[in-house]
């Protein structure tokens, strides 16, 4: 019996042992549930790529939140500020919104990313608007483009072609109106639009690199004595010569389907909507860069880093996020999301291909050096911005001049 | 005494004939179960109230007087600093004139509409009670909701636009051209907002004795004196109504304003609360944006003196 009883005893003990070398030990992989605000536009590929995610990693769940893009940048900062942030978040890069990177990492509402794998390979620009003071607060998923959409099935149409050359974009608005088309479709009654053909031009204008930018943080320049403000009499010029047709009164969204519709035979808008007004319309489009001079060698075009992901510094689960933000950031990965939004990795990579006009466009003119930096995300405060959107409007509506619009800028530069 | 019969004191505090003395003798302990049971019912709402309005109110008041850019933890007091920079800032100027141009506007013109349509569906015709249901229906509908229909109503190319070009005259650009997108948007809250104030009407006309009028056409009144010498005397109160509900709707006014131009083009349809929720969320200046708001807060408080006088005298039955 006492030999019985002892085998018994060493049976359970080696059925416990077994147990406890088996997989994680006594407990279970934790079941996490990660909060994540995104964006709209941001919202379908993040989904994929969260179930991507989820299929190697199945302790970790999500909860999405999707608001709208031009809402986000109420609610993000509100829901950091009250305390109750989700885990993760779409944000943007740069110091330039109530929704970039800088503001919220200022403010203590972004995780430090700095020893992460992937934030040691940002350096440069990339990584200056990746963070605050010397920081990585944000994964830098996507770049895009902005500059100029084309249907090119309504230009073949009215007989028109592309314009090369800044004298002929006067041109071909003086043509198309001839023929009661609307050469540029400006959605100027959403405030985002009215920078689009500025900021275009003021890669070619002004801006090649951050020079400028620095120049003007170091109190060198302003917007007023610089190249900005011949970038606004090239505004102010095509508003006066019919490029543009009621902007004040047309949204985003009616002017994305004036192009899709063949009514207008251009946008000024990013890549990334590119794909959205593709989907509205089976005519071709053709995204290209926008001549701001007579020489087609100086035209560059204006690539920006789009949305990111950020981490909420009170995040109860950091590891997790993090986790999840590296997978993000694995090339494939960052590929795939990119393909899904009509960008290209912000981080480039050998294996990522375009998968339409939009993002071989970009890619080109990476590869030959033909691009400018997107340069008001590194602008100072959340104000610049706004007062470009307001002064711009008044100036399409004539009662402000270019000088008045860098002006306005200037003034909310200095106000810090 | 009934439950029917009971009557509350007045406003003045006098007692209606029959109704209980608060001097007739009551025990201490019934006195407190008495105010114990009353304010067990409002502590409640008292709390609510307090935790929801009243204390983000005074928070808010206070935040006037700061710079608090609505993030940091740092808030810095700046006493009547913001409230110089409101007077020397154009916006500012702007908002309120527009403000109180949609505030009159929306009292006179949408009350005359009002009026007009309750004078119509108030006659003998046969389908008054399916055209009040039809002049109604746009009240009901989300406000947001109607301003994004009219944005697309009034885009080039739109459906305004196209009847209108269809008359071989150029279509205005109406939420576009900063002497006339003010005026398309009163006339989007008009259009939504009238059946409600012929609803007001309505009942003011229905509660005329109808002898009154019998007596007053024996006498050979034509519809236009019956209107002016009879009808429009006794709808005083839903007059007062009308006019109070649409100042402090005109005041207010934010949904549809925002979503149509978000307070453009460039600051022409810019109004107290746009400018409030700009300033708040788009340029980080909260303290300046609860300073935007106690202005707001005084231009309204003598409409709201009035109507809370006349909900007195109204139940003081003068």
């Amino acid at each position: 019996m006492t030999t019985k009883r002892n085998w018994l005893k060493v049976a359970g003990l080696a059925a416990a042992l077994l147990a406890a070398s088996s997989g994680n030990g006594w407990v279970a992989d934790e079941k996490v549930t990660l909060t994540l605000l995104s964006s709209a536009t941001a919202a379908p590929a993040l989904k994929q790529a969260i179930a991507k995610f989820q299929s190697a990693n199945p302790n970790i769940s999500f909860e999405v939140s999707v608001a709208p893009d031009a809402s986000m940048n109420v609610l993000l900062p509100q829901q950091l500020a009250a305390g109750n942030g989700s885990d993760i978040y779409v944000d943007w890069p740069g110091i330039y919104s109530t929704q970039a990177v800088g503001v919220l990492a200022k403010n203590g509402y972004a995780l430090d990313l700095s020893d992460e794998p992937w934030a040691k390979s940002l350096t440069g620009t990339l990584k200056t608007l990746s963070g605050y003071n010397g920081k990585v607060y944000f994964a830098p998923l996507v770049a895009l483009g902005f500059s100029t959409t084309y249907n090119q099935t309504a230009l073949d149409k009215a007989g028109l072609k592309i314009p090369a050359t800044w004298d002929e974009v006067l041109t071909f608005c003086k043509d198309a109106r001839a023929q009661g088309l609307i050469p540029y479709a400006l959605g100027a009654q959403t405030g985002s639009q009215t920078q689009m053909p500025a900021m275009t031009m003021g890669a070619t204008v002004i801006d090649r690199d951050m020079f400028w930018t620095e120049q003007r943080t170091a109190g060198k320049s302003s917007f007023a004595t610089s190249g900005w403000l011949t970038v606004f009499d090239k505004f102010e010029a095509m508003n006066k010569s019919g490029c543009f047709s009621q902007s004040l009164g047309t949204s985003e969204d009616v002017a994305r389907s004036l192009l899709a519709t063949g009514k207008a035979l251009g946008f000024f808008g990013p890549s990334s909507a590119f794909k959205i007004i593709q989907g509205m319309t089976r005519d071709k489009l053709v995204f290209t860069t926008f001549p701001a001079t007579n020489n087609p060698d100086e035209t560059l075009l204006c690539v920006g880093i789009g949305s990111g992901l950020s981490i909420y510094s009170r995040t109860k689960h950091p590891e997790d996020a993090k986790k999840f933000l590296a997978f993000m950031m694995e090339p494939e990965n960052t590929n795939e999301y990119a393909t899904a939004t009509s960008q290209v990795p912000a981080l480039p990579n050998d294996k990522f291909s375009a998968s339409d006009s939009a993002t071989s466009v970009i890619l080109k003119a990476m590869a030959d050096k033909k691009t400018a930096p997107l340069t008001n995300q590194m602008w100072p405060n959340p104000r610049i911005v706004p007062a470009q959107r307001t002064a711009t409007q008044q100036m399409l509506g004539g009662s402000a001049t270019p000088l008045d619009v860098a002006k306005a800028m200037d003034q909310a530069w200095d106000q810090q | 005494m009934s439950p029917s019969t009971h009557v509350f004191p007045d406003a003045a505090g006098r007692r209606a004939p029959g109704a209980p003395s608060r001097l007739e003798p009551r025990s201490i302990a019934a006195s407190i179960r008495h105010w114990f049971n009353v304010w067990w019912f409002v502590l409640p709402a008292l709390v609510f109230y307090l935790a929801a309005t009243l204390l983000p109110a005074i928070q808010g008041a206070a935040e006037g007087f700061t710079d608090w850019d609505g993030f940091s933890p740092e808030i810095r007091w700046v006493g009547f600093g913001n409230f110089v920079a409101m007077y020397n800032d154009p916006a500012v100027v702007a908002a309120i004139a527009h403000t109180l141009i949609i505030a009159t506007s929306l009292t006179i013109v949408q009350n005359m509409f009002g009026l007009l349509l309750a004078l119509g569906v108030n006659s003998q015709i046969k389908t008054a009670r399916i055209l009040s249901a039809i002049f109604f229906a746009p009240a009901i509908v989300t406000p947001i909701v109607v301003a994004f229909l009219w944005q697309y109503l009034y885009a080039p190319f739109g459906v305004l636009s196209s009847a209108v070009l269809s008359l071989g005259v150029e279509s205005p650009d109406w939420l576009g051209d900063s002497d006339i997108a003010l005026s398309s948007i009163i006339a989007v809250i008009i259009w939504q907002h009238s059946g409600y104030s012929m609803v007001i009407f309505l009942a003011g006309l229905q509660g005329i004795p109808p002898e009154v009028l019998e007596a007053a056409e024996l006498d050979g009144a034509g519809p236009v004196r019956k209107l002016w010498s009879i009808q429009l005397p006794l709808l005083g109160p839903a007059v007062l109504v009308n006019v109070l509900l649409t100042i402090v709707h005109g005041l207010k006014l934010f949904d549809v304003v925002w979503v149509m131009t978000q307070g453009g083009p460039g600051t022409a349809t810019q109004t107290l609360s746009t400018l409030i929720f700009q300033n708040a969320f788009a340029f980080n200046k909260v303290g300046y944006s609860n300073a935007i708001a106690l202005v707001l807060t005084i231009i309204a408080l003598p409409v709201a003196i009035i109507q809370f006088r006349a909900v007195g005298i109204k139940r003081s039955g003068l």
